[in-house]
């Protein structure tokens, strides 16, 4: 299943120089953004294989055309429990350093291009001990979270040990 | 990457396989095999490694090269005796050759070996000059007068060049009454017969490979010195009818007259880049119209007794013996001036020259035949390079992988099936378990086409033992087991540099000095044993030493006091033992070249593990060390036990499958700490329960127990739900995307697109083991 993305954006002959393309999503009423560059695909869901003595955002690992990633539970990175994965939720799939990864989200919103001015560094939460948010960004209506993936996905592998960047 | 570089990185890759033949051989013969083949093998990889060499002007390689196949070549010739051959002088050549390569290849500056050098040279001295003399006795005390004639021999060929001036002579004395009238044919034609030097006639037949070789004849041509060349033939009878003609094989041949002051050995150098040795041949036509204008030039050219096969003479190595042969051709049979009546009046023979002649000509025989064998050897080889192809391994990997969605899918189809009406599905089923069989076999065609024996990395071994044996001073004999266990190519390259470290650590720390071990009443010699063999679907790699073994003392204090160790820890022996694999610990007492910088054997442990193998070592105070190494076969395809526990599906290599029954029918008990156990055959079997050891999720009723074996031979028992199947499974690398998952190697996908874990019967237990410690901390804890 391929979701069929919002462009109010894209007609905008050429977006302006210093802007970010973000991809937003939503978990829960909390709305999070990527740069589109490091989304692959986006897909439904579907059922994945759990990891022994995994941490507790990893949901698993599935099969993506013959190449095997793990799934991340965002809602569960950001402390709001664990999703109760549905048909109608999304993995997305994104590029993170070398790897490739599955974001579990409840839904894809749009596709936004913001000035890179209009990102704010993320505010100094301590509840974010992982550094999980990169920056914010002000939309029409909501606030969204720019996500550092490679925090979300670093407490997923092998080395389990909390490393809380920089604080 | 330019064409140029390409065909550059190809011949350096050829130049490995070429050393590792040359050194296997050399190695054969010392240990004191008299195959003539190894020989031979061992020359043709050396010629190889000099003509690529030449071609991509890798001058300090061809030189080194050269010199060494002169040496070889007169083992080839029979010339020394292959049981008198200094073969520890040549197998070290083969290093410095190895050297000079990878010197070429990294673009470094090449080492030179002048002592190699001289040592080689040497050989060819001392054993050319005494059969030589003892070949021709009689020429050489017949001749009344032997003229100075040896001006245009090297040093090297000093001897022989002595002989070719005194059977000139002599037979140029005694034909020179009858022969007088005879011309040489290319005095007919050569404008300047004032020139000084000697008439040579090159027959330049190159091998239908020519061009393949990128040689082209015009190359050939311009390394002749121009001034010398009195007239170039090209000789095309050799060119087939044009339907069976091969736009790229070379069917010219050249007959180049010349007029010159060069010796045949230097002739024979303007080739060596170009030709193999028996591409040409060299004739010298006559005696030089300027060294002995007295002596009636023309006269050799007369034919005693018709040639009885001029071919064979003709096909002569590249060395100082192209000068014995040379004289051999004129004085015996076979110049082509035989077959031209018109040059050749005078009919008569002359029997003086039998004289001469006669003492030489067993030799020529014994020669032909000799040079006969390895000319068919030579097209043997090149036979067998037809039907090899080098192909690159990205392409093999892709084919491997395309292979593997081939076998996901096709048990994807099995799945579908099974929900058809009977009537489609009895058909559709046949089909289907054709296309399984067929997918099979192609998996298994291609899975071979990357099977390697492990001898592509022993072979590199006896060199690294040599070197140090030698910088450590101590006696090593080196013992390989297994070299022919196959393995897939992707664990042959992962294999070399814990091997190499594995043996470096057993020299370095393992072995006593030669003094040490008589004082121990062990032999002086020390012995490391490299063993391969295949065992739970793994490729299992032992280093043994029968040296002092570890120093546990040294090992633990060293541990504590870099606090890797409590100082209150009790370890056991084994364990202490293991600590040589920790970071940062050597126990050498000197830090040394060799090893002891305390990097070698936990990088090894990290390496072999992130390959999914394992390294453990078993020792023996004064009795010494087993490393073993142990590395899944391919990281492509594997055949397991589909099993359930709980909602979740994993896989079983089936390779450490031993049984499976029902646990009903086993007794279990538990021993005091709470580990439980089974009887099985007699022995005490402990018990997993896979629900417990991988936190399925789900409820488990375990009542199938897997009797599987551990690498170190141990047997457990693996209590699961069910047994679901039992299938190939292609490997997929949870590193690629996640990270190492405890208790399991890889994954795979199963019939129905779902991930199943593969796993990892060794990792699983030392997870339970971890997890049970973790259960007692709590409990204390709690306590």
């Amino acid at each position: 299943m391929t979701l069929q993305l919002g462009e109010k954006h894209f007609s905008s002959a050429q977006p302006e120089a210093a802007a970010r393309r973000i991809v937003t999503f939503k978990v829960g009423d909390r709305t999070f953004g990527i740069d589109v560059g490091m989304v692959r695909e986006i897909k439904g869901w579907q059922a994945t294989t759990p990891l022994p003595h995994a941490s507790a955002h990893v949901r698993g690992v599935l099969n993506l055309r013959g190449v095997i990633l793990a799934v991340y539970d965002l809602r569960t990175a950001i402390g709001m429990g664990v999703t109760d994965a549905t048909a109608t939720h999304v993995i997305v799939v994104v590029d993170v350093e070398d790897k490739t990864a599955g974001l579990l989200v409840d839904s894809v919103s749009d596709i936004v291009d913001v000035p890179v001015s209009a990102v704010r560094p993320a505010p100094d939460l301590e509840r974010d001990e992982h550094g999980l948010i990169e920056g914010l960004v002000l939309l029409d209506t909501d606030i969204v979270a720019l996500l550092d993936l490679a925090a979300v996905i670093r407490d997923g592998g092998e080395i389990q040990v909390k490393t809380s960047r920089a604080a | 990457m330019d064409p140029l570089a390409e065909l550059k990185q190809t011949f350096f890759q050829e130049c490995e396989e070429l050393l590792g033949a040359l050194e296997l051989k050399l190695q054969a013969l010392e240990e004191g095999s008299v195959d003539p083949e190894d020989v031979n093998a061992a020359f043709r990889a050396i010629h190889s490694i000099k003509g690529g060499a030449g071609a991509f002007g890798c001058t300090e390689l061809v030189g080194f090269a050269h010199v060494f196949e002169a040496a070889l070549d007169h083992l080839r010739s029979g010339r020394v005796a292959i049981e008198d051959a200094p073969f520890s002088l040549f197998l070290r050549c083969s290093d410095a050759v190895a050297d000079l390569v990878s010197a070429a290849r990294n673009d470094e500056p090449a080492t030179e070996r002048p002592d190699l050098l001289a040592a080689l040279a040497q050989v060819g001295q001392d054993r050319v000059s005494a059969p030589a003399a003892a070949a021709a006795p009689a020429p050489v005390a017949a001749a009344p007068a032997a003229p100075a004639k040896s001006d245009d021999a090297p040093p090297g060929i000093a001897a022989l060049g002595n002989l070719l001036a005194m059977v000139e002579a002599k037979a140029g004395a005694a034909d020179a009454p009858s022969t007088a009238a005879a011309n040489d044919g290319w005095d007919d034609e050569a404008p300047a017969p004032a020139k000084p030097g000697r008439d040579v006639t090159l027959r330049i037949r190159p091998e239908s490979d020519l061009f393949r070789r990128v040689i082209e004849p015009r190359v050939v041509l311009a390394s002749l010195p121009a001034d010398d060349i009195v007239s170039i033939m090209c000789d095309l009878s050799r060119v087939p009818p044009l339907e069976s003609l091969d736009v790229t094989d070379c069917w010219m041949g050249f007959d180049v007259a010349l007029r010159t002051e060069m010796s045949v050995e230097e002739l024979h150098g303007l080739f060596d880049f170009t030709l193999a040795a028996e591409e040409f041949t060299i004739e010298q036509g006559d005696a030089a119209v300027a060294a002995a204008p007295a002596a009636a030039a023309q006269a050799p050219v007369s034919a005693p007794q018709p040639a009885p096969e001029p071919a064979s003479t003709s096909e002569v190595p590249s060395t100082v013996a192209a000068d014995l042969s040379a004289i051999l051709a004129k004085l015996g049979p076979a110049t082509e001036a035989a077959a031209q009546p018109d040059i050749q009046p005078a009919p008569a023979p002359v029997t003086p020259v039998h004289a001469a002649a006669v003492p030489a000509a067993e030799p020529a025989a014994a020669r032909a035949a000799a040079v006969r064998a390895p000319a068919n050897d030579q097209a043997a080889a090149r036979q067998r390079q037809a039907v090899s192809v080098r192909v690159d391994l990205d392409r093999i990997d892709k084919l491997m992988n395309l292979v593997g969605e081939i076998v996901i899918t096709q048990s994807m189809l099995v799945e579908c099936v099974r929900s058809l009406p009977y009537d489609v599905y009895a058909k559709t089923a046949e089909g289907i378990l054709t296309l399984s069989r067929q997918t099979r076999e192609l998996q298994d065609h291609v899975m071979a086409v990357r099977a390697q024996p492990v001898k592509a990395v022993f072979q590199r071994m006896p060199r690294l033992v040599r070197e140090l044996a030698q910088t450590l001073g101590k006696e090593v004999r080196l013992v390989l087991e297994g070299e022919n266990t196959e393995v897939d190519k992707t664990i042959i390259e992962e294999l070399a540099d814990p091997l190499t470290h594995m043996i470096r650590n057993s020299m370095d720390h393992g072995l006593e000095t030669p003094d040490e071990r008589v004082e121990a009443g062990k032999p002086r010699e020390g012995v490391i044993k490299l063993v391969a063999e295949h065992r739970a679907g793994r490729i299992v790699i032992s280093v043994t030493d029968d040296g002092r073994g570890i120093n546990r003392d040294r090992l633990l204090m060293k541990a504590r006091s870099r606090g890797l160790v409590g100082a209150d820890e009790r370890l056991q022996p084994e364990e202490i033992d293991q600590l040589i694999f920790a970071a940062g610990l050597s126990t050498a007492e000197v830090i040394s070249d060799v090893s002891g910088r305390g990097v070698g054997m936990d990088v090894v442990r990290r390496n072999v593990e992130s390959l999914g193998g394992r390294i453990s070592v078993d020792s023996e105070p004064g009795r010494g060390c087993k490393f073993t190494l142990a590395l899944p076969l391919t990281l492509a395809v594997l055949e397991g036990m589909v099993i359930r526990c709980g909602d979740d599906r994993y896989v079983i290599p089936i390779a450490s499958v031993i049984e499976t029954q029902h646990l009903a029918s086993t007794p279990i008990e538990r021993l005091p700490f709470g580990q439980e156990v089974l009887r099985w055959r007699g022995e005490v079997t402990p018990l997993y329960r896979l629900g417990d050891v991988m936190g399925s999720m789900g409820t488990t009723n375990e009542n199938i127990v897997i009797i599987a074996e551990t690498e170190r031979g141990n047997n457990v028992g693996i209590a699961v739900d069910e047994i679901v199947g039992q299938q190939q499974v292609v490997v997929k690398s949870l590193e690629a995307n996640y990270g190492a998952v405890n208790g399991a190697s890889a994954a795979t996908i199963l019939g129905d697109g779902l991930v199943a874990l593969i796993l990892d019967i060794d990792s699983m237990l030392r997870l339970a083991a971890h997890s049970e410690r973790n259960t007692q901390s709590d409990l204390k804890m709690a306590g």
